[in-house]
């Protein structure tokens, strides 16, 4: 499953004019968050089917991405760390490094856990222009 | 959309002896499973040398980074060495966007890696 969800999020943010390494940031962070269901949210004995939802939406210059289950309502992860905290081997484990990776590649997160019926994140990304192309989203006509 | 493949060479002359393992496909939250139990088995052969030969492997996520790490730190302790040869370019990008190329041994040229491994060219 998450390489389909990968590439449908990988190809929506192509077609929007998202730079490469922007399209990448966007797989990555769907891919983060699918795994992180994957692993939490029908874990513990939770019944029922295992359905991951995503949707995608463009609202102005940006992609918005929301995810959600309906597992066991997982609270959101601790928002701390930074990649540097990563990057030594005397660490006892890598865990939480997905959840940072969300942080760091979206402009903006947002989660919403119910207790038993399930947790959702939005993720949105901002579109800016790739190097090379002009930005004219702010320019006005000029008259003389 | 290929599946997540592993092999390994193993260098027949003993404990020191590199092993190449070659990752095709993807290294994922799925994937990583099967990647740490061929690896353990590797550990348990007593290999300290590692060439990671990810040239055919499309895409890694925190999971494969982190699996990566647990290696480097085991092998480390051992006294030992992880290379990783070539990673595809989006694999590198990865790699590169969240400062792992800082981490690892990265080397585009097989003879750099293996030199960086104490092994000896093929003649």
């Amino acid at each position: 499953m998450l390489p389909i969800l990968r590439r449908f999020a990988g190809a929506a943010a192509e077609e929007l004019g998202f730079a490469p390494d922007d399209v990448i940031k966007i797989e990555m962070a769907v891919d983060e968050a699918c795994s992180n269901i994957i692993l939490h949210a029908y874990a513990h004995g939770v019944t029922g089917p295992q359905v991951i939802d995503l949707r995608l939406d463009t609202r102005g210059e940006a992609l918005a991405i929301s995810i959600r289950d309906r597992g066991r309502g997982r609270p959101a992860p601790a928002d701390g760390g930074t990649l540097a905290d990563y990057h030594t081997l005397d660490r006892a484990n890598y865990h939480g490094l997905g959840t940072l990776i969300i942080r760091q590649f979206m402009d903006e997160v947002r989660y919403e856990a119910e207790p038993g019926q399930g947790t959702s994140v939005t993720m949105i990304k901002h579109l800016r222009p790739p190097l090379g192309r002009p930005d004219f989203s702010s320019a006005r006509p000029v008259t003389c | 959309m290929k599946p997540f493949e592993i092999e390994c060479v193993e260098s027949p002359s003993g404990p020191a002896a590199m092993v190449e393992v070659r990752v095709s496909g993807y290294l994922d939250a799925q994937t990583v499973i099967s990647f740490e139990h061929t690896i353990e088995q590797l550990l348990q052969r007593q290999h300290t040398r590692f060439l990671m030969d990810l040239g055919a492997l499309t895409y890694i996520s925190s999971a494969g980074i982190g699996a990566l790490m647990v290696l480097l730190q085991q092998l480390r302790r051992r006294e030992g060495e992880m290379v990783i040869l070539q990673p595809s370019p989006k694999v590198h990008k990865i790699l590169d966007l969240l400062g792992f190329t800082q981490i690892f041994r990265i080397l585009a040229d097989r003879e750099a890696a293996l030199a960086a491994l104490g092994q000896p060219l093929a003649t």
